[in-house]
């Protein structure tokens, strides 16, 4: 797997979106898109949920590296913002 | 539902402070698969991924992770909401609100907000929130939960999108 750089919007103004797909303890695969926040101690620290007034964030998962099947880096912009036109 | 979203929302908070400051609504972003569920938005961090061979029994509504927040909470949509009920209810009013919660989901079904009720003092009225002194909160569905939150909050504040009932206490 490509080494990816933790990085959150505190730091730089820049966040790292990556891409996971994680084999669960169920067996099954999961996949999802969020900000990379730490690579230490065999685990993958992803944000899900910021304050973007403070850059708080509320909602984050923890993934041991062994559960990672893919994961790769995905430009900010590709995602769109839901619900703009509603 | 297979694109990632960012998902621009605001919520309600409490303070626990005595002082009360310039309040504002912090809008928060979230990503994720998202869909529509009756007047609810369903953002599921993680979604489960159907692989070849392995039948799926899951509930379609099963969220692994992620948000339930009430359509109302969209950024494009609270800053222009109004609330002709609040014309009519003075500042320092004891009044009661029932409103729609932000409710954060962890492998169970669920596809709809929480409903609160609080009992308190209307403190102050912004464009885009309200502010109750002295809350009182009870969470009344899906289960009642009885002072909510934890601690005693001096202060609520409420986006007036979330709020499906106010009114004053006479």
């Amino acid at each position: 797997m490509k080494d990816i750089l933790p990085n959150d919007r505190s730091t730089t103004g820049e966040n790292t979106f990556v891409r996971l797909h994680v084999r669960g303890v169920d067996n099954n695969l999961y996949t999802g898109v969020g900000v990379l926040l730490s690579d230490k101690d065999s685990v993958y620290k992803v944000g899900f949920n910021v304050s973007t007034n403070n850059n708080v964030v509320i909602d984050s998962l923890e993934f041991k590296k062994n559960e990672i099947v893919e994961m790769e880096q995905v430009e900010e912009g590709s995602m769109s913002v839901f619900g703009q036109s509603l | 539902m297979d694109e990632v979203y960012r998902v621009e929302y605001v919520d309600a908070y409490y303070i626990y402070e005595d002082e009360l400051g310039e309040t504002k609504l912090s809008p928060h972003e979230a990503f994720g698969y998202v869909e529509r569920k009756g007047d609810s938005i369903v953002i599921r961090f993680i979604k489960k991924v159907i692989e070849e061979g392995k039948p799926d029994t899951s509930d379609p509504d099963h969220i692994p992770e992620g948000l339930v927040i009430p359509d109302t909470a969209l950024l494009s949509i609270n800053k222009d909401f109004k609330l002709p009920a609040l014309d009519t209810i003075r500042i320092s009013s004891s009044v009661i609100v029932t409103w729609r919660d932000v409710v954060h989901v962890g492998n169970m079904v669920r596809t709809d907000c929480s409903v609160m009720y609080t009992e308190g003092i209307l403190h102050r009225v912004e464009d885009d929130h309200v502010v109750i002194k002295d809350p009182e909160t009870i969470r009344t569905y899906p289960l009642p939960i009885a002072n909510h939150p934890g601690g005693k909050p001096t202060y609520l504040v409420i986006p007036k999108s979330f709020i499906t009932e106010i009114k004053a206490v006479v």
